[in-house]
C-alpha cells in the first residue's frame, strides 16, 4: 500500500532498514486515524472547512527583507551560482 | 470548405504586477540574482503562513471587471498538489471551487468582424519557482532552483473553446495584453515570463466533440497563431484520412514551426485538491468592487472609438495610436495643445513612429513635447518649411533635442517663397533637361513631375513646392507658344 521506497526516492532521502520500518509504521498509523474517523455517520451533516469567525486578512503590497545572504551563505544552503541544487527531476 | 471546425480554448497566466508576492512580503522583481527574494513562506518552510497580498486581489478584481466578468464576493483557496522541486511546499495556492471572477467575454474584431469570446473563470494562485537544467536536460545529475519567482501573484484566465481559428487566438492575445497593459496590472512581456500561454485545440464535424491536443512551448503570439495553424492541419489530414486523433500534449517547435508530441507522464494527474486551511474564503465587499469599478480607466477598444469620434483618426491610425497608453496619451496631450489632431496623427504615424522603430525606443523616451510641436507646425503651415523639409526638421529635433526653429535657423532650411529665386532654378532646370523639355511639349505632361524634382534638388527641398510647379508649368507653356 505504501510505497516506502519510493517515498524515499522522491524525498532524496537514505534510510537504513529500521528507520524505513519505524516511518511505514507511523505512515499507516496516520492512514488507520482515517479509518477510524469513517466510523463516524456524516449523513446529513454539511461539511464545514471554516471556523466561522475566521476572516481572512489582507496584506499591504510593502516589500519586507526576507532571509538574508549571509544566513544562507552560512548555512550554505545555496550551490554555485545561488541556486539550491537538487537531484535532477525529470522523468520522476 | 473544412468541413471539420476547429474549437480553440486558451489558458493564459497573467504575472500581476505588484511590488511583492503574493503571501509574503519577498520582492517580485524580475531579472535579480537568484535567490535574492525568499523567506520562509515562499520556501515552504515548516510554520510559515501565508497572508494574502491586497493589490493582488485588488488587480485581479480590475482584470475581472474588464473582461465583463462576475467577482464573486466569496472566493477560496485551495492546495493543488504534486510533487516537484521548484514547488517548495509540494503544493501551490491556488482558487479552485470558486474563483475571485467568472463568468465573461472580451470582444474582439477581425477581418470578419466582431465577435465575443467567452471567458469562464479567472483566478488568483502563486507561482512556482524556476528550475534550471543545465546541459542535456535527460543527462545532468541535478538541477538548479531559483526561488525568486516562488510565490510571485499570477491571474489565470481560461476562455471557453470559443475561438475557432489561429487569425481569432491571435487577436484575443492581444487584446488581452493591451487590456492588461491599459489597466497597469502587468507587463504582458511574454519574454519575461508576465504572460503565459497553453493552448487547446481539437477538430470535430457539427455537432460531434473532437479529441482534445494541448500544446505547450509557446514563447510569442506568433508561434501561438502558426503551432494553431499547423495543428489545425495536421488535424484536419489525418481526420480525412479517415485517422483518429489521440488526446496528447504538443511541444512546439519554434524552428520548424511545428508540433510534435511531449513525453509525458503515463499516469494522469491527480492534484488531490482540497482547501487551504491557512487562508479563511476572501470575502469581498461591494464598496470595495465598486471603487475598483469607478477606477477603471479607459480601455484600448473604447479609447480607439473616441478616437474616431472625437478627433476624426482613421481607423487604422486610431488603432494604432490606441494599442498603447503611452502613444494615446502622448497623441491625446498633443491633438489638445495644437489643435490639430490630423496632423498631429499624420507625423505621430509617420516621422516620428519611424524613428521610434529605428532607434528602439518608446515614445516616452523620447523628448518632442507640446511646446516642439506646436513650433513645429507652426513652421508648416506659415510656410516657413516646406513639406519634405519638416520631416528632415522633425527627425533632427527627435536626435538631438534642438527646438525645430532653432533646427530650421541653424541648417538654413527656410523655404523659398521668393518668386524671382525659383524662377531662376526653373530657368536653370529648363536648360540643363532639354529633352524633359521637348518631350513635355510633345505631350507627355507626366515630365513635370521630373523637372519639379530637379527644382527641389537643387534648393535642397527648399523650395515652395506650389510656387515651383506654378513657375515651371508658366515657364513650359511659354515655350510652347
Ligand atoms: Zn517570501
Amino acid at each position: 500500500m505504501i510505497d516506502i521506497d519510493k517515498i524515499e526516492k522522491l524525498a532524496a532521502l537514505k534510510l537504513k532498514e529500521k528507520e524505513k520500518k519505524a516511518i511505514l509504521n507511523d505512515l499507516e498509523e496516520i492512514i488507520h486515524y482515517f479509518e477510524i474517523l469513517k466510523e463516524v455517520d456524516t449523513e446529513d451533516v454539511e461539511p464545514q472547512i471554516y471556523t466561522k469567525e475566521a476572516c481572512l486578512f489582507l496584506r499591504k503590497d510593502k516589500a519586507e527583507n526576507g532571509l538574508n545572504k549571509e544566513d544562507l551563505e552560512k548555512n550554505k544552503t545555496l550551490a554555485s551560482g545561488n541556486f539550491y541544487r537538487v537531484k535532477h527531476i525529470i522523468g520522476e | 470548405m473544412n468541413e471539420y471546425k476547429p474549437t480553440i480554448g486558451l489558458e493564459i497566466h497573467i504575472q500581476l504586477d505588484t511590488k511583492t508576492k503574493l503571501f509574503c512580503g519577498c520582492s517580485s522583481q524580475f531579472g535579480e540574482k537568484p535567490n535574492t527574494h525568499i523567506c520562509p513562506v515562499c520556501l515552504g518552510l515548516p510554520g510559515a503562513l501565508p497572508v494574502l497580498n491586497e493589490k493582488a486581489v485588488e488587480y485581479g478584481i480590475k482584470l475581472g471587471l474588464t473582461l465583463n466578468m462576475k467577482i464573486n464576493k466569496e472566493s477560496t483557496f485551495y492546495r493543488k498538489n504534486y510533487f516537484y522541486p521548484d514547488l517548495p511546499k509540494g503544493y501551490q495556492i491556488t482558487q479552485y471551487t470558486i474563483p475571485i471572477a467568472s463568468e465573461g467575454f472580451l470582444e474582439i474584431k477581425t477581418e470578419k468582424g466582431k465577435r465575443k469570446i467567452s471567458i469562464q473563470r479567472g483566478h488568483i494562485e502563486e507561482d512556482s519557482g524556476k528550475s534550471i537544467h543545465t546541459g542535456d536536460i535527460t543527462e545532468s545529475t541535478y538541477s538548479y532552483i531559483d526561488f525568486n519567482r516562488s510565490g510571485v501573484p499570477l491571474m489565470e484566465i481560461v476562455t471557453y473553446p470559443d475561438i475557432e481559428t489561429a487569425e481569432e487566438a491571435y487577436h484575443f492575445l492581444v487584446l488581452l495584453r493591451k487590456t492588461v497593459r491599459y489597466l497597469g496590472v502587468s507587463s504582458g512581456d511574454m519574454e519575461k515570463g508576465a504572460l503565459r500561454c497553453d493552448v487547446n485545440v481539437s477538430l470535430s464535424k457539427s455537432n460531434t466533440m473532437g479529441t482534445k491536443v494541448e500544446i505547450k512551448n509557446l514563447n510569442s503570439f506568433r508561434s501561438i497563431r502558426k503551432a494553431l495553424e499547423y495543428e489545425i492541419k495536421r488535424q484536419t489530414e489525418m481526420l480525412k484520412n479517415g485517422e483518429k486523433t489521440i488526446h496528447e500534449t504538443r511541444h512546439f517547435d519554434e524552428k520548424t514551426g511545428a508540433t510534435k508530441p511531449m513525453r509525458t507522464k503515463e499516469e494522469l494527474n491527480d492534484y488531490r485538491y482540497f482547501p487551504e486551511p491557512d487562508l479563511p474564503p476572501l470575502l469581498l465587499n461591494e464598496t470595495f468592487i465598486e471603487d475598483i469599478k469607478n477606477s477603471l480607466p479607459e480601455l484600448p477598444v473604447q479609447k480607439e472609438e473616441r478616437f474616431i469620434r472625437q478627433y476624426s483618426l482613421s481607423d487604422a491610425y486610431a488603432y494604432e495610436i490606441a494599442s498603447s497608453i503611452e502613444l494615446a496619451d502622448y497623441f491625446e496631450s498633443i491633438a489638445k495643445a495644437t489643435g490639430k489632431p490630423k496632423e498631429v496623427a499624420n507625423f505621430l504615424m509617420g516621422s516620428i513612429m519611424k524613428f521610434l522603430n529605428e532607434t528602439e525606443k518608446t515614445i516616452s523616451e523620447i523628448d518632442f513635447d507640446e511646446k516642439k510641436f506646436i513650433e513645429f507646425l507652426s513652421l508648416l503651415e506659415k510656410g516657413i518649411i516646406s513639406k519634405g523639409i519638416a520631416k528632415e526638421v522633425i527627425v533632427e529635433s527627435l536626435k538631438t533635442g534642438k527646438s525645430p526653429k532653432k533646427i530650421v535657423e541653424d541648417k538654413g532650411l527656410i523655404q523659398i517663397t521668393d518668386e524671382n529665386k525659383i524662377e531662376e532654378i526653373v530657368q536653370q532646370v529648363l536648360k540643363e533637361n532639354p529633352e524633359a523639355v521637348s518631350r513635355y511639349l510633345a505631350g507627355k505632361t507626366q515630365v513635370l513631375g521630373f523637372l519639379a524634382g530637379q527644382v527641389m534638388k537643387k534648393t535642397k527641398g527648399k523650395a515652395n513646392p506650389q510656387i515651383a510647379n506654378k513657375l515651371l508649368t508658366e515657364a513650359l507653356n511659354k515655350i510652347k507658344q
